[in-house]
């Protein structure tokens, strides 16, 4: 992980919140299409710009590593008590794995997506708080 | 391992191993005071410091023995 200055931290913070939901709207696009493994990826996306997003507008650090993200939704979840930032994490992972062997189905990824969607909106809050009290 | 602190950057590097292995400190902040005591021959180094992604940034301060580099009191000063 590395430092930014305060400066950058909220720009850079929107830039992925922008960039999040710009995924989200594709994994519905690629659902339309029939795309179910496009989807999940753009879910994953999602999520992890999300995560990127959090990060920068709370600490002004840029998250470098597929690992580090494991270790910020332990800490989140941690930090927050909520289970379901870790599970939902977890099944934006396997979604992301499943680009590469597609083993799930069309509607193992919608049934994902749901708790996704909910994971994405709980980290988007968190992120426009963050941003709020810096503003 | 003993080693002698002469300069402050150590006494940083002192400080920030110790807050983020001992005191579950995550994200380190800023350092805002880091000075030798000659007479205690102790280095005190003021930083801030945040245990999680959500939480604030807290001040800490850190006392390092000058002759031994290891910690004598470490405490978070401020809720």
């Amino acid at each position: 992980m590395t430092s930014t200055e305060p400066a950058e931290k909220i720009e850079r913070a929107r830039a992925y919140l922008n960039q999040s939901l710009e995924y989200f709207e594709n994994a519905s696009k690629a659902f339309k299409d029939g795309n179910p493994e496009k989807a999940g990826e753009f879910l994953w996306g999602s999520v992890a710009t999300a995560l990127k997003a959090l990060v920068m507008a709370k600490k002004g650090i840029e998250i470098k590593s597929h690992s580090e993200f494991w270790d910020i939704a332990r800490e989140l979840t941690r930090e927050t008590g909520d289970m379901s930032i870790y599970e939902s994490y977890k099944e934006a992972n396997s979604l992301h794995s499943n680009f590469y062997d597609s083993r799930l189905s069309l509607d193992d990824i919608k049934n994902s997506s749901k708790k996704i969607a909910e994971l994405v909106k709980k980290l988007r809050n968190l992120t426009k708080d963050a941003i709020r009290n810096q503003a | 391992m003993s080693q002698t602190v002469s300069d402050a950057r150590k006494a940083i590097e002192i400080a920030k191993d110790y807050v983020t292995q001992s005191m579950r400190v995550s994200y380190w902040g800023d350092v805002l005071e880091c000075e030798i005591d000659k007479e205690m021959n102790e280095w005190k180094v003021i930083f801030t410091a945040s245990p999680g992604i959500l939480a604030p940034y807290y001040k800490y301060e850190i006392f390092i023995d000058a002759k031994t580099g290891s910690v004598k009191k470490a405490r978070r000063i401020e809720k």
